[in-house]
């Protein structure tokens, strides 16, 4: 049985960080990306965009790492946007409410612009 | 010929267990009259259930075995799970409800599980004789 799989990919784009997720963020894979996350924070790199255009599911797990690291990231004058997310994955965040918490863009282009 | 359409699989009580439980649910659903989003909402409840059964079923560090068992109509728009375990007796429904403004206001990590799969399915909960716990996920394709 194949085990739950999740790739970053790290890049910036002057003091924006963009990462590339591509599989699923559940309980397997969330404390992986929390790790990550709260990484960069510490580092100051606080100004992050997730790029969500392979990520093909996300559980409750996930959006609660990305809630928690909100708070972290925004307290530091930073902020974590999402772009390219998939409609059900969208779907789970308004379940959750996310979306009153989270900016989301179509591009990395349109994200980058809201952070000037 | 049976108007219902069955499958069933077992896992054991660990987080790498999860992503192959999602791909037989997928497949599972592939072959139904659900849209997308009604697909990712019994993928996402059956997920968040047994998720929740590994990480607080089993106190004890013990090895135990989660029975899914799926049924859908033939029409392809009514699910029926079932998810049995040998964990720790637990009914979903007697736990205190949670709102989702408190878990964005204090920007909680966690603690959202149970509140996915009872708003987004028809749940039942039997305790098993022999120790354990059955909880039934169902879901009827909205008109």
């Amino acid at each position: 049985m194949a085990a739950a799989n999740l790739t970053v990919k790290e890049l910036s784009q002057g003091n924006i960080t963009i990462l590339s997720l591509n599989g699923e963020l559940d309980a397997k894979t969330a404390p992986e990306f929390r790790a990550k996350l709260d990484a960069l924070a510490s580092a100051g790199k606080v100004k992050i965009i997730c790029d969500c255009k392979e990520l093909s599911y996300v559980a409750s797990a996930g959006i609660g790492v990305m809630n928690a690291v909100q708070k972290t990231l925004t307290s530091q004058s930073g902020e974590l946007i999402l772009i390219a997310v998939k409609k059900e994955i969208r779907d789970t965040m308004e379940l959750m409410y996310f979306t009153k918490k989270v900016r989301l863009f179509g591009s990395i282009d349109e994200a980058v612009s809201a952070f000037k | 010929m049976k108007d219902t359409r069955e499958f069933s699989f077992e896992i054991p009580n660990n987080f790498d267990s999860l992503q192959g439980s999602r791909d037989k649910i997928r497949n599972f659903l592939e072959d139904s009259n659900f849209s997308s989003l009604e697909k990712n909402r019994i993928l996402l409840s059956l997920d968040e259930a047994i998720t929740n059964i590994i990480e607080h079923g089993y106190t004890d560090q013990k090895a135990g075995t989660i029975t899914v068992q799926l049924e859908m109509n033939k029409e392809g728009t009514h699910f029926k799970s079932s998810l049995i375990d040998d964990a720790v007796k637990f009914n979903p429904l007697m736990k205190a409800k949670v709102n989702p403004n408190d878990f964005i206001e204090e920007s909680r990590d966690g603690g959202m599980g149970i509140y996915n799969y009872i708003h987004l399915m028809k749940v039942e909960y039997e305790e098993r004789p022999q120790g354990g716990n059955i909880l039934k996920l169902n879901y009827t394709k909205k008109v």
